[in-house]
């Protein structure tokens, strides 16, 4: 087996972070450094007044609503022909199986179990096609085949109160006079529960949005010091619209995908939140 | 002693396995029609790599990330997305021109139809991917494209004027024959042959594989600085033999065979024998590591399990992958397509896709959450932007210059 | 980043991508002489080729002749030299002369390439067969044609 991969960064317990930067489109890694998918998409729950972030998906179900237009209903569409049960929805890791948030988001051997439960392609790949071929080796373990006992708890189902983080990003952000002053580009969250191990899970704190989205997530947005020198230049001229709003202060509409900010907010630029 | 050894092994393989088909095709095409006037483009393009690769190297050794997976991370899904098909098809072209460039290289040893052995290539390649470990793989391949020294010791044998060369090396100018478009596209080309996207991929993928930690930049930066440079230099060497045999009579170079002249009338049938062994070595070396990188960048893009660190049953999609490339790779040469002019294309679509890769790399190596204090110097970031405008300028002006020129003709 | 933002991205590519296919299919295809100057152009680009492959093929045999190349390599090298003029002959051949004054041109360069296919093919048939003699002959053929194309190239206004 191979040795752990080493993920540096920051652990997460109790800082706060920046969604789409810091945990979206990362890699996922398992306890052994096995490399289990992306962080495609994130599970948002409305609990008691407050924003929660409880876990995430990964996979086609998760990626499409986040590709454009048609390619990513195509994306959808091609993933729930393929599952067996016709009305399938993409399995969700919970966020209490996440040890921890760096540049790759690691998590613990349970949350592997629900991965592996989800990978479609990779068992039929490794059973018809690869194990096939003379040589091939490396799959006598079950390590990743076994199932999860409770699946049925790992599947997001839309509802009230449960939404993905693509149903925020891109929603457009209005002032209560009905002005547009852009979209959503990055969620704010920090830890609330750490339990033991497990980051646990995440309050949203605020949003970010602005009228440009070119570039919003290379990171020169969240911190100031970020160089080229350059870069950081353009960037902050790009993105000097950009605004940083708490979430108390504003009033999200789900089904429009509308995020309205109250008039007694006072959006900063992220740089001085 | 040890360590040495394994420094100096890492040295020799980064010379050997610098130069691939783009490298060879290009430097003898354009040593044949512009002399010496385009060595510049050469070094840039080596400096450029070398800036690109200690980037990308620094970012796999501290954060244990490779280049496609900072791309998808820093893009997000969709620009993402659109960068990995154009990257893929770039890489998958450089696949099909290094396969193309093995079958010829077999064809002159053999004289038999290159056609016939595009197959055998493509199945020998895949199953190197398949059984043969990595080490093994980077090893065997680069100390056998040192061969190709063999270019750089014809140079030597014809007695050149030395000064006269440097000369025009260091004071270029468009050759009488040749109109200002045609220089700079070739210009282009050359720089693509140098800085192809798929050599950072294979870098950065390598680097992880190999575990890499924030001990390893030391030999990395070894590997690059001292390396790249020498194997950029054998690229010269290819461009100073075709200058000095071919210029003055007027041929102009389309094949491989024409590329190994110079050694044949210098060397005989020993210059040959390397020659044929370094165009071996280096297109069956880089054909894997192509291939790998277009199983690398898709497996990263969708976090897929890739490499050869595991067992390839664990890493289904990404064996499938690169079994598909390698199948599509022949398919492509099968329909009779000249791999000379693949290659001519493959190193220009290279200057194209670059800034593709090379941009979120340079942010990333300056993110400090993740690299902390080996983020980006002075230095680095200096050169990491000049290198950022030459390769946006190089990548606009790919295309139009291909019009203009009718693609260098 | 918005909904709206991804879908003309993906149809730039799609245009990027069409009018690279366009300039393949441009580059690969011959054009027709407009007037005097582009056929002119056409018979220096022909004659230029054809230079090269003839002198390939003359440095290829010498070196077979001073037991510096294999067969295979020699081989290999002229095949592919006569494979060529194929091409170079067609491109122009296929070209109409912009006028009748043309015609005499396309004769004297359609004349010398055919000559020069000849001779790369008796070269050709003289390293398969290990004949040096014949091996001999056609070198010195094939330098003769160099110098001829070159004197012919070099007399185009």
């Amino acid at each position: 087996m191979t040795s752990p991969q080493p993920v540096h960064g920051h652990p997460a317990t109790g800082q706060v972070l920046d969604l789409v930067l810091r945990v979206a489109d990362h890699q996922v890694v398992g306890p052994e450094g096995l490399l289990l998918g992306n962080v495609d998409n994130l599970v948002l729950r409305e609990h008691e007044g407050r924003l929660l972030v409880t876990g995430f998906v990964s996979g086609p179900g998760g990626l499409g609503p986040r590709l454009p237009g048609s390619l990513g209903r195509w994306v959808q569409a091609v993933w729930r022909r393929l599952r067996s049960d016709a009305d399938s929805q993409p399995t969700v890791v919970p966020l209490s199986a996440v040890a921890r948030i760096g540049s790759a988001v690691e998590v613990t051997r349970h949350g592997q179990q629900v991965l592996a439960s989800g990978m479609g392609l990779e068992h039929w790949l490794r059973t018809y096609v690869v194990s096939r071929i003379p040589g091939a080796k490396g799959g006598e373990d079950r390590l990743e085949g076994e199932p999860v006992q409770d699946a049925a708890q790992h599947v997001w189902s839309p509802g009230p109160g449960s939404h993905l983080l693509s149903d925020l990003l891109g929603a457009r952000v209005r002032s209560a006079q009905g002005e547009d002053l852009g979209a959503v580009l990055d969620v704010c969250a920090e830890a609330v529960a750490p339990t033991g191990a497990a980051v646990g899970v995440l309050r949203v704190r605020g949003l970010s949005y602005g009228p440009r989205a070119t570039g919003s997530e290379l990171g020169y947005t969240e911190d100031p010091r970020q160089g080229p020198l350059v870069l950081r230049v353009l960037f902050r001229r790009l993105h000097r619209a950009h605004r940083y709003v708490p979430l108390e202060a504003v009033d999200v509409d789900w089904q429009a995908r509308v995020v309205t900010v109250a008039p007694s907010a006072r959006p900063v630029h992220p740089h001085q939140r | 002693m040890k360590k040495l050894f394994a420094l100096a092994l890492g040295i020799l393989t980064a010379i050997g396995g610098f130069v691939d088909i783009g490298d060879l095709v290009t430097n003898a095409l354009v040593g044949s029609r512009f002399g010496l006037s385009l060595v510049w483009v050469v070094a840039v393009g080596v400096l450029g790599i070398c800036v690109f690769a200690e980037m990308s190297g620094r970012v796999a050794a501290v954060s244990g990330r490779a280049t496609f997976d900072l791309v998808r991370e820093r893009l997000g899904p969709r620009l993402g997305l659109a960068n990995l098909l154009a990257s893929m098809a770039v890489t998958a072209l450089t696949l099909t021109a290094e396969i193309g460039g093995v079958a010829l290289a077999l064809e002159l040893a053999t004289s038999v139809n290159p056609y016939l052995w595009i197959p055998v290539v493509g199945a020998a390649v895949w199953l190197v991917l398949w059984r043969v470990r990595f080490a093994v793989l980077e090893n065997a391949f680069g100390l056998a494209g040192l061969a190709l020294v063999v270019f750089a010791v014809a140079v030597w044998q014809m007695g050149p004027d030395w000064s006269a060369l440097w000369n025009d090396a260091t004071h270029p100018s468009v050759p009488g024959n040749e109109s200002l478009p045609t220089y700079l596209y070739y210009a282009v080309a050359l720089f693509g042959a140098a800085m192809t996207p798929y050599e950072v991929f294979f870098f950065s993928s390598g680097g992880v594989e190999e575990h890499w930690t924030a001990d390893s930049l030391r030999t990395m930066r070894a590997n690059v600085f001292v390396g790249f440079p020498l194997g950029g230099l054998l690229s010269v060497s290819i461009a100073v033999a075709t200058a000095l045999v071919f210029l003055p009579e007027g041929i102009q170079v389309g094949t491989l065979g024409q590329v190994a002249l110079p050694v044949v009338l210098e060397l005989g049938k020993i210059g040959l024998a390397l020659a044929l062994l370094g165009f071996f070595a280096a297109t069956f070396g880089a054909a894997c590591e192509t291939g790998l990188s277009v199983g690398y960048s898709i497996a990263q893009y969708f976090g897929w399990q890739w490499g050869k660190y595991v067992p390839p049953l664990r890493a289904a999609r990404f064996h499938t992958v690169v079994l598909l490339s390698c199948i599509a790779g022949v398919a492509l040469l099968l329909t009779t397509v000249d791999p000379v002019q693949v290659t001519e294309y493959s190193v220009v679509f290279s200057a194209i896709a670059l800034p593709l890769t090379y941009f979120p790399i340079l942010v990333v190596a300056n993110d400090r959450t993740y690299m902390g204090r080996h983020a980006n110097g002075r230095l680095a970031n200096t050169l990491g932007t000049v290198y950022l405008v030459v390769v946006i300028v190089a990548s606009v002006a790919a295309l139009p210059l291909m019009l203009v020129t009718k693609a260098g003709q | 980043m918005t909904a709206r933002s991804g879908c003309p991205r993906l149809v730039r590519a799609a245009v990027a991508l069409a009018v690279v296919l366009s300039v393949l299919l441009q580059t690969a295809c011959a054009t027709p002489a407009f007037d005097r100057g582009a056929y002119l152009q056409n018979a220096k680009a022909a004659l230029e080729s054809a230079t090269s492959e003839a002198r390939t093929a003359e440095l290829a045999a010498s070196a077979r002749l001073s037991g510096r190349a294999t067969r295979a390599y020699t081989d290999t090298v002229v095949t592919s030299s006569e494979k060529a003029m194929g091409p170079i002959q067609t491109s122009f051949g296929g070209v109409d002369p912009a006028s009748r004054q043309d015609d005499a041109l396309r004769d004297t360069v359609l004349g010398v390439l055919g000559d020069t296919e000849d001779a790369l093919a008796q070269a050709r048939i003289a390293v398969r067969r290990n004949d040096r003699p014949a091996l001999g002959r056609a070198r010195i053929e094939l330098a003769e044609l160099g110098q001829r194309l070159q004197d012919t190239r070099d007399g185009l206004p």
